[in-house]
């Protein structure tokens, strides 16, 4: 009797059950990303004016400028209108009223409406004990 | 000759004698200020001790801190009668010394405080009948209910003295204003007439500022008459408000005696 050959079939391919592993992007494409993002538009911009700004700072030579000569002023001193001084200024009746009005002035000056000297002195009045 | 000498000295010191006690003895303000600055001091002391003896007598209530409290409490009270006694002696001097207020207000403000020394001499005479606790309380209540009116004449006379400080000026304003007022009368001749319509002009001026520093003192001195309160604030209260007008006259007169200089300054030329 022919046995028959069993041949087992062959086991079927056990495939490991691996999770879902993003694959990392390529250098490329990650710079593709950065560069549509706001802020890759932001820096170009800061970019460009700081670079105009370097160009454009770089002055051209100009002529050298002409001093202007600026005037100078001769001072002359406003006169003192001369006065007639009246016959009355010289008399002594005249200078003497001036200057007790002058000492009136500084008198009425120098005098003090409230003489700290004058306050009254404080007292304590009631004696504190008690009634009866 | 040492005899001969010694008696001439004695000759000449007896001769001296009633002439150097002829000399009348008068204490100024400054004397009374310094005594009434150190009564001031004494009165200072023995209230402390005096709070502090009370403070273990109703504490302790026992017969020595009584006795001590009697004691001390007498003390502050003789010695709070003779402050004000020196206060008002300062007032009274510094009245005499005045040379501004007429006779008849003077002698209003002494006769105020002649009858405030007559109360506290009286105050002080009872005070020998003190025998216990309660006397010294009884004697204190005879103060405290006098002592607005004595706080009102005391208010009162400072600004009478000040009043008379102000009237020494008023009446070197007062001739000053009148020798300009002649010299401008006598000079009016002399000037143009548009310069003399300057210097009538400066003396309309300087007679407006008399009569509203006038109406300043007529105001203070109404109040002043009046002067009387129930609390010392009230009679504060209006203390500080004639203090305050007298410092507007003094500003008026001021101002006045400043175009006083400047009608002085105009006459002296010529234009």
């Amino acid at each position: 009797m022919e046995v028959p050959i069993i041949t087992n079939p062959p086991a079927p391919q056990i495939q490991p059950d691996i999770p879902h592993v993003p694959q990392a992007p390529s250098t490329a494409e990650n710079l593709r990303q950065k560069l549509r993002s706001p802020w890759a538009g932001i820096a170009a911009i800061i970019a460009i004016l700081v670079i105009g700004s370097l160009i454009f700072s770089v002055r051209r030579p100009t002529a050298p400028s002409v001093l202007i000569p600026t005037p100078t002023t001769t001072i002359y001193p406003t006169p003192t209108p001369q006065r007639t001084p009246s016959v009355i200024a010289s008399q002594s009746a005249f200078i003497s009223l001036d200057a007790s009005i002058q000492t009136l002035a500084n008198d009425i000056g120098t005098l003090t409406i409230q003489d700290p000297s004058l306050s009254p002195p404080v007292l304590d009045l009631p004696l504190g004990y008690p009634s009866n | 000759m040492r005899i001969f000498l010694s008696f001439v000295f004695i000759f000449i010191a007896f001769l001296a004698l009633p002439l150097l006690l002829a000399l009348p003895a008068h204490a100024t303000s400054q004397q009374a200020y310094q005594d009434y600055l150190y009564q001031f001091d004494l009165y200072r002391q023995t209230n402390t001790d005096f709070q502090v003896a009370k403070n273990e007598y109703l504490k302790f209530k026992s017969l020595t801190s009584q006795a001590t409290a009697l004691i001390k409490t007498k003390t502050m009270l003789a010695q709070r009668n003779e402050l004000l006694r020196a206060y008002l002696f300062l007032l009274n001097e510094k009245l005499n010394e005045d040379r501004g207020l007429a006779g008849t207000e003077k002698q209003l403000y002494q006769t105020l405080i002649a009858n405030e020394v007559t109360f506290l001499d009286a105050h002080k005479d009872r005070m020998s009948s003190i025998g216990s606790i309660d006397d010294t309380v009884t004697v204190s209540r005879e103060l405290e209910s006098h002592y607005m009116i004595l706080y009102a004449s005391m208010r009162q006379t400072v600004i009478g003295i000040m009043m008379g400080d102000l009237a020494v000026l008023t009446q070197r304003f007062d001739t000053a204003h009148s020798a300009a007022q002649s010299l401008v009368n006598i000079s009016r001749g002399t000037f143009t007439p548009q310069k003399q319509a300057t210097l009538d002009r400066w003396l309309l001026q300087i007679a407006n500022k008399r009569s509203l520093y006038q109406q300043k003192i007529e105001t203070i001195r109404s109040t002043n008459n009046q002067l009387k309160g129930n609390y010392q604030e009230e009679i504060d209260r209006n203390f500080q408000t004639m203090q305050k007008d007298a410092a507007e006259a003094k500003q008026y007169l001021s101002e006045g005696t400043s175009n006083l200089m400047e009608l002085m300054n105009a006459v002296r030329y010529q234009d």
